[in-house]
């Protein structure tokens, strides 16, 4: 096995040009693991726990671009150097050096838009604090997509945005809509009346599409980063979008979206609800009930949640599981986190063990046998690799594994649209599954509407043809594996 | 409500914000398709990554 | 810093309140007292003879045979190896040259003056295109010239200019901007308008017709007589905002064919020096990158000013010329300069861009922070000596010296 490093100094491109690079290379004849990353620390241990990081690469700083590879001889490796540097080369990886009258800074963005409002940054997580900053000295509410921003950073940015009235959406904020426009990771919703502020992308998603597809709509998506409501932030971006969505005219409900916050936070931030004027959902995610003011319902799940907003009765509660397993277990194989983490303590709530790599109070780290509910999305698998709501191939390896082991009775999988999202994403799963005559052993959500790019109608049309069993939301996915195990007689059939 | 609560909803939410996207182009090109206005930030890390430049435009900065 | 920024407006103040004025053509030691025996200036930053490049040993020999200081160019060659010169920057005695830029004191400069200020600039005067001394050529052809130039051109115009009082230079440059010129690459317009102001007085102070004949079909034929004249303007200009306490406003950008050297108002005469690039351009038939010299000359001064480069919105056909793009992305490159300077000048302005005025005064933070380095439009050498001009394109400063100066001029604000 023959690593090759090269060092491109003071070279920049974007995280999704390189991974689509990255993944050429590694698919070169001979190569054995590609990488081309910058050269920050994070990303330099992620070549070193590869084992591609050589001496050059090492001596690479957070200006530079690695090319790192292994590939299985000299010759391989060098013509696949060789490849790479083609790929780089290209005119149009606008890269350095950008056309020639590119904005470079946000200095110079905004003398080229004066009344801009809003910075968005998906810059490398080594560097986002520091652009966030100079966007909030500039005036400019900030959404930070960026992760990997240490917590002392988002405190910081977080208490100057209190300061300075400017809001601090993130860091690892993947989806927000402000009046109207969809931002990164998010979906084409109609305007309306429910506003959502959320701690998850994905429960973002989730709860506004749910909305949507019952016909009504959404004023605004704040969202606030997975950590927002840690001990350490203390909830600031939170209340603070309470605060302006109180104030929002075109807000009539508010639906708060989180998993469970240490008490202290969860009294700081239900007090904030009960001083409001408007009608709150709280959800939760998997907390025991909590003592809701009086304008405030709580739900448990995201599709209680939407159905909260909406006005709409709570689901029943789930049947819980009879007698012992009869029907094998459940793989869940998701993209979202949140989705894993509801999946869980649905499984939970009918009374069912379950594993997980990113495993809620209650469940267990994975082990051999039984109910198993994957987040994909996690650091382990996204290293290196693309995340799987952008690359749903990422999934083709685990989703072949659970169809071939004889234990596994139902696969759950969750597919998501939107912008950002893959263009085709129940497209590439038929693939997959094609020929297969197994397949309504696979349950799958559909997070989108139909005024999304992929078209949600048409990808529930694609995954039925498939022989899928697609559900309306991701709860209902987790409620029919439950069903299925419970020994019911009907088969799963494919609900539009 | 008080001045504090009114400040982000009418400097935020009060109508389609004016983003500048810095990072991911695929972002910029989502939000401008969307019809809202947007422009790009072709970033590249400030002094070329070097910490220590960066620290001293940091102090120099106005 | 508050103290920067004031600093910074301060010195962006004094250069767009310069008013240069080409006033006489004198012989240089006359400009220049220092410049006696065995006395050479250069273009760019201080170098020794043996980091010298291919033109500027070209130029240094043939300047010596020029000035009896040798017999041949060989035993000027022996004595530059032996130490029998002494070699300075023209930028050290308020002087600028163009390519190799050899000052030397019988030389003819053009003398301009910062009426504003009262200081002045000099400048040699533009030999012509293809092989001349600038570009290292050294021959007899060469060196008549540069005889003919002392002897007839020279005087005439010091004559011309002392009878008109001196010739407006920012106006004159205003009308070539408007006219495609960028006052580095392209001057054919500058040179036309400077002989037509010229010519009644060339006429009146002629010493003979056939002189007058001489001097007119000489500057009739030279499209680049006016660069010389654009770079002494702005060294003027340059020289005003100088020592300013606290601006990191770049007041010399220029090269000697091996380094490139920037000098910062804030941090006085403190070069900033590092490896000259290649330019990338066109080259004429028979050439190619392997005979080009690195970047050479203090004409990059132009470029500090605001204009050659920081104006090509203004010169589209110049972008074509040097290899650079398509000429409709001219703009593309100015707009890309105004996000390095601290403002623009109000008298030099782009129709192209609705009438902005030209990106004016390079910040070196600004510099560092984004990478993106000053562009300068350049003719290239032949890294031989005694060849000449083999092509022309685009160079890039190099950031390294933008870097050097942001930690000096860090240092003298008292911030670690």
């Amino acid at each position: 096995m023959i690593v090759l490093n090269e060092v491109r100094r003071a070279t920049y491109l974007d995280s999704i040009v390189l991974m689509r690079l990255s993944r050429q290379v590694a698919a070169l004849p001979g190569v054995v693991e590609a990488g081309l990353f910058i050269g920050t620390p994070a990303n330099k241990e992620i070549l070193r726990a590869a084992g591609i990081l050589g001496r050059e690469g090492e001596g690479a700083d957070a200006g530079d671009l690695i090319l790192a590879l292994k590939a299985g001889d000299a010759a391989a490796a060098a013509s696949a150097l060789a490849q790479a540097r083609r790929l780089i080369d290209r005119p149009e990886m606008a890269g350095a050096p950008a056309p020639p009258g590119a904005l470079r800074t946000i200095r110079a963005a905004v003398e080229a838009m004066p009344d801009a409002n809003l910075a968005l940054i998906s810059v490398p997580g080594h560097f986002a604090a520091d652009e966030a900053r100079k966007a909030m000295a500039l005036g400019l509410h900030v959404m930070i997509f960026s992760d990997n921003v240490p917590l002392a950073d988002e405190a910081a940015l977080k208490c100057a945005g209190l300061a300075q009235n400017l809001m601090v959406m993130g860091p690892d904020c993947g989806t927000a809509i402000i009046a109207g426009v969809p931002l990164a990771f998010a979906n084409v919703v109609p305007r309306g009346d429910i506003g959502i502020i959320g701690a998850s992308g994905t429960g973002i998603q989730e709860v506004s599409c749910l909305i949507a597809r019952a016909g009504r709509g959404i004023s605004h998506a704040i969202g606030t980063g997975g950590r927002d409501l840690n001990p350490e932030i203390g909830a600031i971006a939170t209340l603070m979008a309470i605060d302006a969505l109180d104030a929002d005219a075109s807000t009539q409900h508010i639906v708060l979206i989180s998993k469970p916050p240490a008490d202290a936070i969860v009294r700081l931030v239900l007090e904030r609800v009960g001083r409001s004027a408007k009608s709150f959902t709280v959800c939760f995610l998997g907390a025991a009930d909590v003592a809701a003011p009086a304008n405030a319902r709580i739900a448990h799940t995201l599709k209680a949640a939407a159905a909260s907003a909406l006005g709409e009765p709570p689901p029943g509660p789930l049947p819980r599981a009879q007698g012992r397993q009869r029907r094998g277990w459940v793989r869940g194989l998701f993209g979202g986190g949140t989705f894993c983490a509801e999946a869980q303590l649905m499984f939970l709530d009918a009374g069912l063990a379950v594993a997980s790599n990113v495993p809620v109070p209650g469940a267990v780290a994975v082990a051999d046998g039984g109910h198993l509910m994957i987040d994909l999305g996690d650091d382990i698998y996204t290293r290196g690799r693309p995340h799987p709501m952008i690359d749903p191939a990422v999934r083709d390896a685990p989703l072949a594994e659970a169809l071939a082991d004889p234990a596994v009775a139902v696969v759950l999988i969750d597919v998501v649209l939107g912008l950002g999202a893959h263009p085709d994403p129940a497209g590439h799963l038929a693939g997959v599954l094609a020929g297969r005559k197994d397949c309504t052993r696979v349950v799958a959500s559909v997070t989108g509407t139909d005024a999304d790019p992929q078209r949600r109608a048409d990808q529930v049309r694609k995954l039925a043809a498939a022989g899928v069993t697609v559900a309306e939301s991701n709860a209902d996915a987790a409620a029919t594996a439950i069903a299925a195990l419970a020994g019911s007689a009907e088969r799963l059939a494919s609900r539009p | 409500m008080d001045a504090h609560d009114r400040n982000i909803a009418n400097t935020l939410l009060a109508a389609p914000p004016r983003v500048i996207n810095i990072g991911l182009e695929l972002f910029a090109t989502d939000i401008a398709q969307q019809g809202a206005a947007v422009v790009h930030v072709q970033w590249v890390p400030p002094a070329g990554g070097n910490a220590h430049l960066a620290g001293l435009l940091d102090k120099l900065r106005s | 810093m508050k103290r920067i920024e004031e600093a910074n407006r301060e010195a962006l103040r004094r250069i767009l309140a310069g008013e240069p004025v080409g006033v006489d053509v004198v012989p240089a030691a006359q400009a220049i007292p220092a410049l006696g025996e065995r006395t050479i200036l250069h273009a760019g930053p201080p170098l020794a003879w043996e980091r010298m490049c291919g033109p500027l040993r070209g130029a240094v020999t043939g300047i010596a045979v020029f000035e009896g200081w040798a017999n041949t160019l060989d035993d000027a060659e022996r004595q530059a190896a032996a130490g029998a010169f002494a070699f300075h920057p023209n930028h050290h005695f308020g002087a600028v040259g163009p390519m190799a830029g050899v000052t030397t004191a019988s030389q003819p400069v053009l003398v301009v003056e910062n009426r504003t200020f009262g200081n002045r600039a000099f400048c040699t005067l533009n030999e012509g295109l293809g092989k001349v001394l600038r570009y290292g050529g050294n021959d007899a052809e060469v060196l008549d010239r540069l005889r003919w130039i002392r002897d007839v051109l020279g005087p005439a115009l010091g004559r011309a200019l002392r009878e008109t009082g001196g010739i407006a230079l920012k106006p004159l440059m205003a009308r070539g901007l408007a006219m495609g010129d960028e006052m580095h690459q392209r001057n054919v317009a500058c040179s036309s308008l400077l002989v037509r102001q010229l010519a009644p007085a060339l006429a009146a102070t002629a010493r003979s017709g056939a002189e007058l004949v001489a001097c007119l079909t000489f500057l009739g034929a030279n499209d680049m007589f006016f660069l010389n004249f654009a770079m002494a303007a702005a060294k003027a200009l340059m020289d005003a905002a100088a020592g300013i306490a606290g601006s990191c406003v770049v007041t010399v950008m220029c090269r000697n064919g091996t380094d490139f050297g920037i000098r910062v108002s804030g941090t006085g005469d403190q070069w900033f020096t590092a490896p000259a690039e290649m330019p990338t351009g066109i080259y004429f038939p028979g050439f190619g990158e392997r005979d080009a010299n690195p970047d050479i000359g203090d004409s990059a001064i132009v470029e500090t000013m605001g204009l050659g480069a920081f104006a090509m919105a203004a010169a589209p056909a110049v972008v074509d010329f040097l290899g650079g793009g398509r000429a409709s992305q001219a703009s593309a490159f100015t707009r890309a300069m105004a996000g390095i300077v601290v403002g623009a000048n109000p008298a030099w302005t782009i129709a192209a861009m609705d009438f902005a005025g030209v990106p004016t005064g390079i910040d070196i933070r600004l510099v560092v922070e984004s990478g993106v380095a000053p562009i300068i439009n350049t003719g290239i050498a032949h890294r031989e000596p005694g060849v000449g001009q083999v092509g022309a394109g685009m160079v890039k400063a190099p950031l390294r010296c933008f870097e050097q100066a942001l930690v000096a001029f860090a240092q003298a604000m008292g911030v670690a």
